[in-house]
């Protein structure tokens, strides 16, 4: 069986996925809800097209990291035709295993920059 | 509906029927809310947006189809995987082989702890299972028991070549006494003897003859495939004596294309006598004697004079069929009537002469005993403890690889715990685990087992060339279906010990997914690894050190004489004055010599009545002064003219005779410095005589030589130097001191000597430093044996340590990169590591130490002039080992003080 590549759950994950499973980390959210929050954490910086949100949202959906929220809105809140998603207890450990990664990251980061101010 | 949304619409469609089928809509109507949001104002600007978004649309659909083809890939693997991670044994080997793949360290030193390992041990098993482990060729073996004599609370003689004392010979009336005492037990009795010139092209090999009494066959069980002998050739010696070979022997004989019944093997062409083949025995018969590898056989025939003699002393082995029903004990009991019976017939010896020990006087006197042992346990109890040990060895080091590569596998499963856990989750059992273990286990061991099987050939080479003519094997030394059936099992044993340990890892690991894979491990179970791996070949260095060191002191022994450049020639003269002390040998000797001085390339020639390093010359034929008696292993040697000249020994005192007076055997001896000391301890030897025992004409000591180790390099040898004339042997040996080609200058000579005396028959040629060499042929096996085994100890611990090492730090990357980043140098990174494995290495030593202490009393008797408590050999020991330990974690840990903290932290 050869192998196949890496999928959206190695880590480090790529930026786009990281956002997306934080903006579901807020709560449950549809494709536009997850763009806007995607883009409004960015500063703007990562601006997800239509094409590439559902694709990512296809692939998270197939490694198990997230999946259909089976609770909907209020009636009056809601758009029949949109899909809620939601993280499933592997993208959570997943999301605060890259979190984890990304603190240590930053430490080792302060850690340099101190030695680098000491020694200057 | 606008051209851009058109072609917008055209890359949803573009997209994988199932991801349309499923976000297409979605993805359309999120498309519409950004065009309506976000589409700037400008037609400038919002061409070159609209285009952006097309290009991230195609791409996009580009990338949903490659998503999908992993997809299906990985749906395919976990499909396998579920199955219990393969399907079949070939998905299985495919994984084993990416699994190691991705693990060099650890597939290195699997194979290269198993390659060492099988080598050894097969090398080894093909030996030792001659002596140890093969039954006995005979038909209801277990009956068959040695009947030996001996003296009660008397310790057996030590001699200077035996590792045990063989044990007593028996008198033709011993025998028939036992026999009569035990009417109902068969025995038969047998005199098995090395002899020479009875070999084929290699007249210096030794033959196995042994002589055997005409019920010979009766007890054993075995009757000759072909032939036999008659009731009278048991009557007279004929000079022509049948004999009856070996199946080997039988096939060797046939080689030629005839057929070797009455056939002659003329071991004196004057005299015309030696053997004729009368028969063949069946194949895989072996002669049951423990002194000698017996593969010709022939009658004893009982000489009249000695018949009735109970001192007469000649046949070496007794063997006795024991009756079912009937114990050892019980048989030993009725046999000591005959013993009782043969010692009223001893002649009477009168007092205990002076200087003569009770022990000794009474080994000279009657036996008052008798032992029975099974025969199975009496073949080759000479090398049985030696044996037994290379055993122990093979198997000590067998369990070091096995826990070695345990251990490895084992860490690799912590490496490997993410993967199991996927395969547990999609419904893999315990058995398709442990399965697919055993497949990476069977699949590195039987490749690194076949690597030591190849090596095989050479390292059985090398042993044969060491093995020693003296140890008898029951079957000779080959790779046959028994060595085959142990590499079998130990590879065997081997898969299962080593698969248990990454099985029940995997297995409790699964369950706890949590753990991460980089997390720092430290188990009691790999201190135990490292430490009782450090033990045992702490043990069998402190055994190597010990013999090898013995070899080494031995090999550091300068002699005081010119070794190099000598060539030797033993011969034996046959025809005119072969016996006794004979005028026409020494003219026939004085012929020979003069050929060989004529020979391009020879400085001097010499030649000595002695068998050099073999054995020993003429025994101290001067009878010692009143009141001293002569020193253990004392020789007498007749010297030639020349002799001193070829050998410059270094003089003490005095002088060297002169040629002349060698020539004309004037009645002069040299003396080596201990005869001197012990035969006239308050005087000096120059001016004293002694009497030569044949003739009783006195000769005088003119000089004092340092001592030559002429018996054995490992042996002091007293030696008294006379003249040629003196001689009562008809061997000779030549020396031969060239300026040429030493290898030449022995063929020269030994075609030399025939040209001269057609009935000299040259036995052994070689170098005077390569028969030095070969007389502690015993000790070198030894020395190389358990050297060797020290050796491979080593290096399987080295390689364990080092690849148990290189896979926990490779584990421990991400801790490194935080160690490094905060602050820590490559230097204390290397020292934690190395530091780590220092309490299993002292652990390992101390209980190693407890163990070799007690271990090296079995080697004490083999030591030569160093104790087993030589600090030397501890110190070299217990350096070695760390050095090992140190090499093994050297590599592993300059390779994590070199991590980069950045990429190691990434790592997972």
């Amino acid at each position: 069986m050869p192998p196949t590549r890496v999928s959206t759950a190695s880590l480090p994950l790529a930026p786009a996925v990281f956002h997306i499973l934080l903006a579901l980390a807020d709560g449950d959210a549809h494709g536009y809800r997850i763009r806007a929050d995607v883009i409004e954490r960015s500063n703007g910086a990562l601006k997800l097209d239509p094409g590439s949100l559902y694709r990512l949202i296809a692939r998270l959906t197939a490694d198990g990291l997230i999946d259909e929220a089976p609770v909907r809105p209020k009636a009056d809140e809601d758009d029949e035709r949109r899909r809620y998603y939601r993280l499933t207890p592997l993208g959570k450990r997943l999301l605060t295993a890259e979190t984890d990664r990304m603190a240590d990251l930053v430490a080792v980061s302060r850690a340099k920059a101190r030695k680098a101010t000491r020694s200057a | 509906m606008s051209i851009f949304k058109r072609l917008y619409r055209t890359c949803i469609d573009l997209m994988p029927a199932a991801h349309r089928a499923a976000y297409g809509d979605e993805q359309w109507r999120l498309f519409e809310q950004v065009v309506a949001e976000e589409a700037p104002r400008s037609v400038i600007s919002r061409v070159v947006w609209s285009c952006d978004l097309l290009a991230r649309g195609c791409w996009a659909a580009m990338q949903a189809h490659i998503d999908r083809h992993q997809a299906s890939a990985r749906a395919r693997e976990s499909v396998w995987l579920s199955r219990g991670g393969g399907g079949s044994m070939r998905s299985d080997l495919r994984f084993t082989w990416r699994s190691v793949r991705s693990a060099p360290w650890y597939a290195a030193s699997v194979l290269a702890v198993t390659a060492v390992t099988v080598a050894l041990a097969t090398t080894t098993f093909a030996i030792v299972d001659g002596v140890l482990f093969r039954p006995l060729p005979y038909p209801d073996a277990g009956a068959l028991v040695l009947i030996e004599p001996g003296f009660a609370n008397v310790p057996p003689p030590v001699y200077r070549d035996r590792a045990v004392h063989l044990g007593y010979v028996s008198s033709e009336l011993d025998v028939r006494n036992w026999q009569a005492a035990v009417p109902d037990v068969p025995i038969t009795a047998f005199r098995a003897q090395l002899w020479s010139g009875l070999s084929a092209g290699d007249p210096e090999a030794l033959t196995g003859v042994a002589l055997i009494q005409p019920n010979f066959f009766d007890v054993v069980g075995v009757a000759p495939l072909i032939g036999g002998f008659t009731a009278d050739d048991f009557l007279t010696e004929a000079k022509l004596r049948p004999v009856i070979v070996t199946y080997d022997n039988w096939l060797a004989l046939s080689s030629d294309g005839r057929n070797p019944l009455g056939q002659e093997v003329i071991t004196d062409p004057v005299g015309r006598r030696g053997f004729r083949i009368v028969g063949v025995m069946p194949k895989g018969f072996t002669f049951p004697s423990f002194r000698s590898d017996s593969s010709f056989i022939t009658p004893f025939v009982s000489d009249p004079k000695t018949r009735e003699n109970p001192a007469a002393r000649q046949l070496s082995e007794v063997i006795a069929r024991v009756p079912s029903g009937m114990s050892s004990s019980e048989l030993r009991e009725r046999l000591m009537n005959g013993v009782t019976a043969t010692a009223a017939a001893f002649p009477a010896r009168g007092p205990k002469p002076e200087g003569w020990s009770d022990n000794g006087w009474r080994r000279e006197g009657p036996y008052d005993s008798v032992s029975v042992s099974p025969l199975a346990s009496a073949m080759g109890r000479q090398f049985r403890p030696l044996f037994l040990a290379v055993f122990a060895a093979v198997a000590l080091l067998v369990v070091i690889a096995a826990s070695n590569v345990a251990s490895l596998m084992s860490a690799r499963a912590l490496e490997r715990q993410r993967e199991i856990a996927v395969r547990r989750t999609l419904g893999a059992g315990v058995w398709a685990v442990a399965r697919l273990w055993a497949v990476e286990a069977a699949s590195l061991i039987v490749t690194g087992a076949i690597a030591g099987a190849l090596a095989t050939p050479l390292l059985m080479g090398v042993m044969l060339q060491l093995l020693p003519e003296a140890i008898v094997l029951l079957k000779p030394p080959q790779i046959d279906w028994r060595v085959a059936g142990f590499v079998m099992i130990t590879i065997s044993l081997l898969v299962l010990f080593v698969t248990i340990a990454p099985v029940r890892r995997s297995l409790v690991l699964s369950g706890n997914q949590n753990r991460g894979a980089s997390e720092r491990v430290r188990t009691p179970g790999r201190f135990l690894v490292v430490g009782s791996q450090v033990s045992i070949a702490f043990v069998l260095t402190v055994v190597g050190a010990c013999l090898v060191g013995s070899l080494m002191t031995v090999y550091s022994q300068k002699q005081p004489i010119q070794v190099d450049g000598v060539v030797t020639v033993d011969a034996m003269f046959q025809g005119p004055g072969s016996g006794g002390v004979s005028p026409a040998r020494a003219v026939r000797e004085q012929q020979v010599r003069s050929r060989l001085a004529q020979l391009p390339g020879v400085i001097s020639v010499g030649a000595s009545g002695a068998q050099v390093l073999k054995g020993g010359g003429a025994l101290p034929e001067f009878a010692a002064p009143e009141g001293r008696k002569h020193l253990p292993n004392q020789d007498a040697w007749p010297v030639t003219e020349g002799f001193y000249d070829v050998i410059a020994p270094q003089l003490v005192q005095g002088r060297l005779p002169t040629r002349e007076e060698l020539r004309t055997a004037a009645p002069l001896l040299v003396v080596s410095e201990r005869v001197a000391q012990n035969l006239w301890p308050d005087r000096s030897p120059l001016g004293q005589s002694l009497v030569h025992w044949p003739t009783k004409a006195p000769f005088t000591v003119i000089g004092v030589v340092k001592e030559v180790r002429w018996l054995a390099w490992d042996l002091e040898s007293p030696i008294i130097y006379a003249p040629y004339a003196t001689s009562r042997y008809p061997w000779v040996t030549y020396f031969i001191r060239t300026n040429g080609n030493t290898a030449r200058m022995a063929a020269d000579a030994t075609k030399a000597m025939v040209e001269a005396d057609a009935l000299v028959l040259p036995r052994r040629t070689g170098t005077l430093a390569s028969i030095f060499r070969d007389s502690v042929s015993l000790r070198r096996f030894q020395s190389w044996l358990f050297g060797g085994f020290a050796a491979a100890a080593l290096v399987v611990v080295g390689v364990g340590i080092l690849g148990l090492l290189a896979m926990s730090t490779a584990r421990r990357t991400k801790e490194v990169g935080i160690r490094c980043a905060l602050g820590a140098t490559p230097n204390s990174v290397a020292t934690l590591v190395v530091r780590e494995q220092a309490a299993a290495v002292i652990a390992g030593l101390v209980v190693g130490g407890v163990v070799a202490a007690w271990a090296v009393r079995f080697v004490k008797g083999y030591l030569y002039e160093i104790t087993v408590t030589d600090p030397r050999i501890w110190l070299s020991a217990v350096g070695l080992i760390v050095l090992t330990a140190l090499i093994g974690s050297f590599v592993p840990a300059w390779r994590a003080s070199r991590i980069d903290p950045l990429k190691a932290l990434r790592t997972e």
